[in-house]
């Protein structure tokens, strides 16, 4: 696939760690239509239901679920990340039916158009009302927080959602048709994840700023997503590499089922493990890109507000109001912190070969 | 100073912690083996067999693994009680290994030239000059040809059985007093094996070594052991001295294993098989652990544990029935005797 | 070996040629021009400045030119600074980034490869699991929110560094830069070395050289580490990339005149000439880095064969 690239004759190429063929799941006999992702089974799972002493509903799923829970730093990033998730989506509305604080209402008393720090009034008492204080413009920091935070996981989740659409597209393409398609379309992988990527984004948003908050958002899915699936393809690509030959996928072509429904039927559903992994790595670092990008000034644009505007708008005031940057600069790295966490977990639990003795 | 024997192993208990719980991989194995001896240690995967030996020279990797209990007397010092810079002197020095995979178990990012330099270095203080020649000296004696100029290369550039050739010279680099060699040949092709194997016999004849060798292959043990251990779950099943053991099994799983190697004189069209798999060691049967897999298993086998039954001087098994299977093995080879000795009355 | 070389490079030639193409039509292609900003100017001045820069000529012609500007590595004069050329504005600010950059890189290399083996020799111990919580956090702060806590403490608290602007090359003022840059690349090293140590550690030959007698230290400095830090030499490809992106961030924060302020600063001018000269750059600078980094490699690991 690589002859212009150094190769380990007959070893494992250890630089491309995606391609686990272990990975790929072992099948019951007779298991040979997959819509329901309940389909395979480790190895060991096979060797205890030949014994007889089988293990009452262990699918892949539930054993990667249960060596999940028995991690604790990914328990602990499923929690943040649940917390910050819901609090994001709710706490905004939930703010302003207590206290009527919006996260863009600036006060109309002239007075409180200043930033006081967290859990003090304007006259330097205590008080509930802003927990995290305020901005320059009296804004609750909170509220503005919690409504980065539905900006910025958005991005996240739809730029990776993008990511996926095309990279799993493209990679099960080019695994199953094999072949001269398959290396020329890995080829342009090859080149593509050359390309100095973050350079020709920075170019695109520079040139094509939009005027409309919505547009600038369209824009920043597209730049992000277009330009973090290309290990997806990979992944993709060695999974369905390992799967095609498979008895269930020849089954399938024997009685003549259609190629495109071969791949997106039979194939792609099980190449979820890996893909989950990889998606769930892939927010945080979307996440972050967005965050510079804002950080640029090439990102969402006001009155929409990522936790990357809110902690650049911050930065100016560091001296002075060090709250406006630390709160959404802490809670973004919390959360991403979190989703990493979440994401190796996932890793450790749904890829076998990890796994500690 | 003891008996003459060069090593002693005493209930021996190697455990593993693993997600399904404690596994038991060596669990109370004794045996010794005299100065000179060879013994060989048989089993199918999983037996517990390698977990044994890397116990010896305290090589487990711990944690999952720890020896939970017994002693290892090697030359009268118990290697279980010893310091661990204490037992590095005896590693590579008076107790060498060579492993299963000769494509692994060379450093693949370095030259064989260091690889053998650095433990002659190391034990015997040769210096750079001394341990060089030394290592082409080895790769020699182990029939490595054109050694000079290949002591220099890397392992990516040797066979598989060229591989297993440096590792023996490795191995046998300091002289050791035991050497252990774990599945030495079942990487390998067939040819080759036996050209290991040969390798193995003439330089422990040259050494005077004493070697554990240990196999899945009752094949490659037959002419090459003074004594066998079989080893079933973590424990020994039988033990005899080599001959015996094939001549005359007292274990029904020895039994099966020996009439599971094909023999070309045998005119049977289909090779025999041991029914069922190999056992879950984390999780074994209350009774005898081969019962679920044993023809003659009865009752009181899926109940009770099998005591270990000394059947003569130097021949054990542990089984309820040790004392029938080692008489039917007798009555057997009293008629398979007769037959053979009617067959060669009948030649004129 | 040479042959792999120039197979390389026939790739990579065709490469730089794509980046620039694209973003030379990004440019292009997108809606307005450098020389109209807020308000209108009259007609006649746009033709002359249209007629200056040649933008009347047919596209294809603008693009040859701009090709050939490239191929002789001589991209003009900026749109902006005027009288100064590309060259001129490169070779002032590259090497502000690139000590940054640099400097930050090898500090990374340093601790990383150090808290990566300790972690990985000291599996599941405290010490692994605090310094892999602390490479995670290296991983998920921004470097733009943790360059400026920096300077909250070090600078506005403490008064150890300067907060910004640039003094030269070593100094105080590079300190925090330098730290702010370092600080996710220190986290993917150390997860890398832990990765691939523990990987080799686990391995038959490890066993082998256990087996001779060596001592722990013998066993990881001679055996391991060789092999275990495979992994962090192929991340030096991608790194040198991130390290781009860093520095435009940290030079951002610390108000320094490196080549990644400039390439923001040209980007929103639509400095074409600037762009294109920073572009180009960066893309020879960084294919050339990750064929060094294969050739590295191989060198590294014998069983390489190119």
């Amino acid at each position: 696939m690589n002859d212009d690239k150094p190769t380990i004759p007959g070893d494992l190429d250890k630089r491309e760690p995606g391609l686990t063929p272990d990975l790929a799941p072992t099948y019951r006999e007779g298991d040979l239509i997959h819509t329901a992702p309940e389909f395979a089974i480790a190895d060991a799972d096979v060797l205890a239901s030949e014994r007889g002493d089988v293990i009452p509903g262990t699918s892949l799923w539930r054993d990667a679920w249960r060596r999940l829970l028995k991690n604790k730093l990914a328990v602990f990033g499923m929690i943040v990340v649940s917390i910050v998730a819901i609090a994001s989506i709710f706490g905004p509305m939930i703010i302003k039916k207590t206290t009527g604080f919006a996260p863009d209402s600036i006060p109309s008393d002239a007075k409180l158009i200043k930033s006081y720090p967290p859990f003090k009034t304007p006259d330097g008492s205590f008080s509930w009302l802003h927990p995290m204080g305020t901005d320059n413009q009296g804004r609750d920091m909170l509220a503005r927080v919690l409504q980065g935070g539905q900006i910025s996981l958005m991005v996240g989740i739809i730029a990776t959602l993008v990511s996926l659409l095309i990279g799993v597209t493209y990679g099960a393409v080019a695994g199953y048709l094999g072949g001269r398609i398959d290396n020329l379309m890995m080829r342009v992988v090859d080149i593509l994840y050359s390309l100095p990527y973050i350079i020709l984004v920075i170019v695109l948003l520079a040139m094509f700023r939009r005027n409309t908050p919505m547009g600038q958002l369209l824009l920043l899915f597209v730049a992000l997503g277009s330009v973090s699936w290309l290990t997806m393809a990979r992944i993709v690509r060695g999974q369905v590499l390992s799967l095609k030959n498979q008895e269930f996928v020849l089954a399938a072509r024997a009685t003549g089922v259609s190629t495109p429904r071969i791949i997106f039927r039979h194939i792609v559903p099980n190449t979820l493990g890996p893909v989950i992994v990889y998606a769930t790595l892939t927010i945080p670092t979307v996440m972050l890109t967005e965050a510079f990008l804002s950080f640029l000034g090439f990102g969402v644009q006001a009155p929409l507000a990522s936790w990357g505007t809110l902690a650049t708008n911050g930065i100016q005031n560091i001296g002075i109001f060090p709250w406006q940057m630390v709160f959404p600069g802490v809670t973004m790295a919390l959360t991403l912190f979190s989703l990493n966490f979440l994401g190796d977990g996932l890793r450790d639990a749904l890829d076998p070969q990890m796994r500690k003795l | 100073m003891n008996n003459g024997n060069l090593l002693e192993v005493k209930d021996l208990r190697t455990y593993f912690n693993t997600e399904d719980g404690e596994v038991k991989a060596v669990d109370g194995i004794s045996f010794a083996l005299k100065r000179g001896e060879t013994l060989g240690i048989v089993g199918e995967s999983g037996s517990g067999k390698s977990v044994t030996n890397l116990s010896i020279i305290r090589l487990i990797p711990t944690p999952p693994g720890r020896i939970v209990s017994g002693q290892v007397l090697f030359d009268g010092t118990d290697i279980l009680a010893l310091k661990e810079d204490e037992v590095r002197r005896i590693r590579g020095r008076r107790i060498a290994m060579i492993f299963q995979d000769p494509m692994t178990s060379l450093n693949p990012f370095m030259k064989i030239s260091r690889q053998l330099m650095e433990i002659t270095q190391l034990h015997l203080g040769h210096t750079k000059r001394e341990a060089y020649d030394h290592a082409i000296k080895m790769l020699e004696t182990v029939g490595i040809p054109d050694a000079r100029s290949r002591v220099d290369g890397y392992p990516h550039e040797f066979s598989g059985g060229m591989r297993q050739r440096v590792m023996i010279a490795m191995a046998l680099s300091c002289e050791p007093e035991l050497l252990i060699a774990d599945e030495p040949t079942t990487a390998l092709d067939v040819t080759i094996q036996a050209q290991i194997l040969e390798l193995i016999k003439t330089l422990k004849r040259a050494t005077g070594a004493s070697v554990i060798l240990i196999t899945h292959d009752l094949g490659v043990v037959a002419g090459m052991t003074d004594h066998l251990i079989v080893m079933y779950a973590g424990k020994v099943f039988e033990q005899a001295p080599t001959t015996e053991l094939f001549a005359l099994p007292g274990n029904p799983y020895t039994k099966g294993l020996l009439r599971s190697v094909p023999d070309p004189t045998s005119e049977q069209d289909r090779l025999y098989q041991i029914r069922g798999l190999p056992p879950d060691v984390a999780h074994l049967p209350a009774g005898c652990p081969f019962a679920p897999r044993c023809d003659r298993a009865e009752e009181i086998c899926q109940r009770e544990f099998p005591p270990f039954v000394q059947l003569t001087a130097e021949h054990f098994s542990l089984c309820h029935f040790a004392n029938e299977v080692y008489e039917e093995s007798c009555e057997e080879a009293g008629s398979r005797q007769a037959v053979s000795s009617t067959a060669h009355q009948g030649r004129p | 070996m040479i042959s792999f070389i120039i197979r390389r490079l026939l790739i990579t030639i065709p490469t730089i040629l794509v980046v620039i193409t694209l973003t030379w039509g990004l440019i292009r292609l997108a809606p307005g021009n450098f020389y109209t900003g807020e308000k209108q100017i009259p007609k006649a001045i746009e033709n002359n400045i249209r007629e200056k820069y040649g933008l009347n000529k047919p596209w294809y012609v603008q693009y040859g030119k701009m090709m050939g500007q490239v191929v002789r590595l001589d991209f003009g004069n900026s749109l902006k600074y005027e009288g100064q050329s590309v060259n001129q504005i490169i070779g002032r600010s590259l090497p502000v980034s690139a000590a940054i950059g640099l400097s930050a890189y090898g500090l990374a290399l340093i601790v990383g490869i150090f808290l990566g083996s300790v972690a990985a020799l000291k599996q599941n111990s405290k010490g692994d699991y605090a310094s892999m919580a602390l490479a995670m956090l290296g991983i998920s702060i921004p470097n733009f929110v943790l360059g400026p806590i920096l300077v909250l403490v070090f600078s506005l608290s403490l008064y150890w560094f300067p907060p910004a602007r640039w003094y030269g090359f070593p100094s105080r003022g590079a300190v925090l830069p330098i730290l702010t840059l370092s600080a996710l690349y220190m986290a993917y090293i150390a997860r890398l070395t832990r990765a691939g140590m523990l990987e080799v550690l686990r391995s038959d030959y490890i066993r082998t050289a256990r087996a001779k007698g060596l001592s722990e230290r013998q066993v990881v400095i001679r055996h391991a580490l060789r092999g275990g830090l495979l992994p962090v030499v192929s991340f030096t490809g991608p790194a040198l990339a991130f390290l781009l992106t860093g520095t435009v961030v940290v030079e951002r924060i610390f108000a320094l005149p490196g080549l990644g302020n400039y390439f923001i600063q040209a980007s929103l001018n639509r400095d074409e000439p600037l762009i294109i000269g920073i572009v180009a750059f960066i893309a020879i600078t960084l294919l050339l880095m990750n064929l060094l980094v294969d050739i590295a490699y191989g060198y590294m690991d014998p069983r390489i064969r190119y």
